[in-house]
């Protein structure tokens, strides 16, 4: 997995790329708690995505959860097949998905 | 029911008629003797009271009479004391006093010598007084009496004369001539007329009734008067011949034979005179007039009644047509559509309340059993429902139901003609090497080839897996069924055993379709093999078996003549020409086996059309795969780091799928969370230690296309599809993050089953590709 960072004036970007799944979950978490302080938005960019597991959609969860309720979190460029998981598993209600 | 209704009424209105004709001819009948009785009554009133005016008229009459007999007697008394002279001289005085008095005969009589001194008639002259015969009627007493109690005057006697005329002779003293008395003779005839009132004929007048009626006088038993004058005299008794006693009928209106002619007639009593002498008034009336307006008043009724009950029938007729029957016949014509079996027909018969009354009770029984009908329907449904899951639930339905055995792929389906069916077919595991193999079809279908069908899989089963061979559990089966075999049904079938080491397939073959066999890189062909008997039929058979040997590659296909004798709609047989020629077109040597019987079910749907099937089809097809590599199987240790190989697996097994690049690519993603989860999830919880293994087999069925995971591990008895999915709209703080997973795979695939076998757990998942 590939996690690139981004910032700008609104908050951070976190573009990731490949699987995010049981083995990669662990490594997106890290990158998100170490952004996690001082974000005021936390924008996941899913372009290059393969998919999303359970695990995945934990890490997207705990980061929700962290940042409260006055922060923003974006999932930006998911594939249908995301974009259906995050409809399934309900997550399209607690995420902006664009 | 018109014309039966028409006659009934008809009849009825007839006998109505009928009735009330003969009703009316005895009322106008009564009616017509009731006013001839009257008639009689006023009669006999006039004729009464006509005698009672002419008595006292006669009574009158006879004082007169009697005073004028006596003043002559006076007068000539009188004469005889002034001139005595008139004594002694000649009678020629005498003759001029008869003249001029009005006497018959003057006598002057000696009372003491009795005799007569001298007479208006000179013969009696010196005669004794009683010379004369005395008349055959003696004075009447009334009238003797009185002229005695007058003082000078005796005696009245009533005498025949010598020229036969009957004289009433008057005595009376001379007062100046003692012992001689004057004697005069009247004629009695006007007297003696005055005591016959009732033989008048003055009252005749008022005896005639009508124009045949009239009244008879009768006293004593003889008619005193009469209509007709030859009758008087006569006896009652005669003129009225069968009337015995005329007195007994008094005020009794009868019929009688008077003088020969049919009368009715009344006797009326009536007492006369101051002797009041009994007589009877006998009215009479011809029966044939009596009986004169009875004609003329019947028929006129007769014939209104007649128009009255033409009128009665016509009407009621019309209305019963009009209110009923037409009703009825409407009522009726829905439920002959009702009869055939249309519960759904309403009877919508509102134009009276009697009958929409009627419509409604008919619509309400029709609902009720119609509600009843689809209630035992449903019932019966539901019940063969659950026959048909029952049966279908001791079939190996989950292919391929080892997934595990790697040398031995199999698939097969069934599919009855009704809910439940007597065709079956059995795979099973005997030991690690050996598989038993079943096809069967019962004779018959339904319900009792389906009980046949659970006992004889169940035997054969237990017989082979009770160690039999193949041979004694076929003779074993055939002798029970045929012990307990009372209908007659009989069970073909192909029992065979396959040792997935050896590659032998032994068989037995009782009766069934033979099987077809495609050696690797050949065609399909029927094999020529021996047939035994059916099971079932004949007990103390002996079965005997065969065997091949099969090589990596083989097939077998097995089926129930179901699908040979699949017709269409111009009754051609499918036959099994047309199923070797679909199971070698060339792109089914890609095909895994379950491709292949979908392919020949797909073709058989396609060739009955829309005939219904007639037949049970069941088709088991295997392909023998040796201890060949198998693409199809990963082997991998249990460990997280492995995920990306077992991922990058499927998705080589996935390539295989007729698809687009497009369309696969996004089969990829979503497998592969699949596969993430869930090898994650076996990692996680099996309990499996680093080195152990799972084993995950992934296959692309090509029709349907479909792909098929199996994930076979020996960790701890874990279910997933039994973890309940989270409320994915609860709060996310809320949320479970456990068991999020599981519901992503149920979400994602078409199939997801479990099963805990042989201390491994299997799961299964599908999912459809087209």
């Amino acid at each position: 997995m590939n996690i690139e960072k981004k910032f700008d004036s609104e908050g951070v970007i976190l573009v990731l790329r490949g699987r995010f799944g049981n083995n990669t979950a662990s490594e997106v978490e890290a990158a998100v708690r170490e952004v996690l302080p001082n974000c005021k938005k936390l924008t996941f960019d899913f372009t290059d995505v393969d998919y999303i597991s359970s695990a995945g959609l934990r890490v997207l969860l705990m980061a929700k959860k962290s940042l409260g309720s006055g922060v923003v979190v974006d999932v930006c460029n998911a594939n249908d097949v995301v974009k259906e998981i995050f409809e399934i598993s309900g997550f399209s209600k607690i995420l902006q998905v664009h | 029911m018109r014309e039966a209704f028409r006659k009934k009424l008809l009849i009825v209105v007839s006998v109505f008629a009928l009735l009330i004709s003969l009703f009316s001819l005895e009322v106008v009948e009564r009616n017509c003797r009731d006013h001839t009785y009257n008639m009689f009554k006023e009669a006999y009133r006039d004729v009464a009271r006509t005698l009672v005016v002419s008595d006292r008229s006669a009574y009158e009459t006879r004082s007169n009479i009697l005073h004028s007999f006596l003043s002559s007697l006076d007068t000539v008394s009188e004469v005889i004391d002034s001139f005595p002279s008139v004594i002694t001289r000649d009678n020629k005085v005498f003759g001029r006093l008869c003249g001029a008095l009005g006497v018959e005969r003057i006598d002057i009589v000696d009372s003491n010598r009795a005799v007569v001194v001298l007479s208006s008639d000179p013969i009696l002259n010196g005669q004794n007084i009683n010379i004369e015969k005395r008349a055959p009627n003696d004075p009447k007493s009334e009238f003797t009496n009185y002229v005695n109690s007058l003082r000078g005057y005796r005696l009245v006697d009533n005498v025949v004369d010598r020229e036969g005329k009957e004289l009433l002779l008057f005595y009376k003293a001379l007062k100046k001539h003692p012992g001689l008395m004057v004697r005069l003779a009247f004629d009695d005839t006007s007297l003696k007329r005055t005591f016959d009132v009732v033989g008048d004929e003055s009252i005749s007048g008022s005896m005639s009734i009508g124009e045949t009626g009239g009244i008879d006088i009768v006293s004593d038993g003889v008619i005193k008067n009469s209509l007709k004058g030859s009758l008087i005299g006569l006896s009652a008794g005669k003129v009225y011949k069968n009337v015995v006693d005329l007195e007994g009928l008094k005020d009794v209106f009868q019929l009688a034979d008077r003088d020969g002619k049919k009368v009715y007639c009344s006797v009326f009593a009536f007492a006369q005179g101051s002797a009041q002498e009994e007589y009877f008034l006998v009215c009479y009336m011809e029966v044939k007039e009596v009986y004169a307006t009875r004609r003329a008043v019947l028929g006129s009724m007769i014939f209104s009644y007649l128009i009255l009950f033409v009128a009665i029938f016509i009407s009621t007729s019309r209305l019963v047509k009009v209110i009923m029957l037409d009703g009825l016949e409407r009522i009726n014509d829905s439920l002959a559509k009702i009869e055939t079996g249309d519960l759904n027909v309403k009877v919508k018969e509102n134009s009276y309340p009697e009958l929409s009354a009627l419509s409604q009770g008919i619509n309400s029984t029709v609902d009720a059993l119609k509600h009843f009908m689809e209630c035992q329907r449903a019932y019966d449904v539901e019940q063969m429902e659950l026959a048909r899951k029952i049966q279908l639930s001791c079939l190996p339905k989950y292919f391929p139901t080892y997934p595990e055995l790697r040398s031995l792929n199999l698939f097969a389906m069934t599919e009855p003609a009704q809910e439940v069916g007597g065709d079956f077919y059995d795979y099973f595991r005997i030991n690690d090497e050996l598989y038993g193999i079943m096809i069967a079809d019962v004779s018959e279908h339904g319900i009792p080839a389906a009980l046949v069908m659970m006992n004889v899989k169940t035997a054969i089963r237990d017989a082979i897996l009770a160690g039999e061979s193949l041979e004694h559990s076929m003779e074993s089966v055939n002798f029970s069924l045929c012990e307990n075999n009372g209908t007659a049904m009989f069970v073909t079938a192909f029992v065979a055993t396959m040792n997935v080491k050896t590659g032998e397939f032994r068989f037995v073959n009782a009766g069934h379709c033979r099987p077809l066999l495609r050696r690797c890189g050949e065609i399909w062909h029927e094999e020529k093999i021996d047939t035994c008997f059916v099971l079932g039929g004949i007990d103390n058979l002996n079965y005997t078996s065969e065997s091949w040997i099969l090589n990596p590659g083989d097939r077998v296909f097995l089926y129930t003549d179901g699908v040979t004798e699949t017709y269409n709609d111009k009754k051609e047989m499918f036959g099994v020409g047309s199923l070797q020629i679909i199971l070698n077109r060339p792109e089914c040597d890609d095909y895994d086996v379950s491709s292949l019987v979908n392919l020949v079910q797909d073709e058989l749907i396609k060739f009955s059309g829309d005939e219904d099937p007639v037949d049970d089809v069941t088709m088991l097809a295997f392909e023998y795969l040796g201890q060949r590599e198998d693409r199809r199987f990963l082997q991998i240790k249990a460990q997280n780091d492995q995920l990306d190989k077992v991922i990058d697996f499927v998705n080589e097994i996935i390539s295989e799928a007729n698809l687009s690049e497009e369309e696969l690519n996004k089969l990829k993603e979503v497998v592969d969370i699949v596969v993430d989860d869930v090898f994650t999830n076996i990692v996680s919880y099996s309990g499996l230690a680093k080195e152990e293994m799972i084993t995950v087999r992934a296959e692309v069925q090509k029709l349907p296309q479909k792909l098929y995971l199996h994930f076979i591990d020996g960790g701890r008895p874990y279910d997933p599809t039994a973890t309940p999915s989270p409320d994915v709209d609860l709060n996310f703080s809320e949320r479970v993050s456990g068991g999020l997973g599981i519901h992503l795979v149920k979400s994602l695939t078409d199939g997801m089953s479990y099963r805990y076998k042989d201390g491994c757990n299997i799961l299964r998942l599908v999912k459809n590709l087209d």
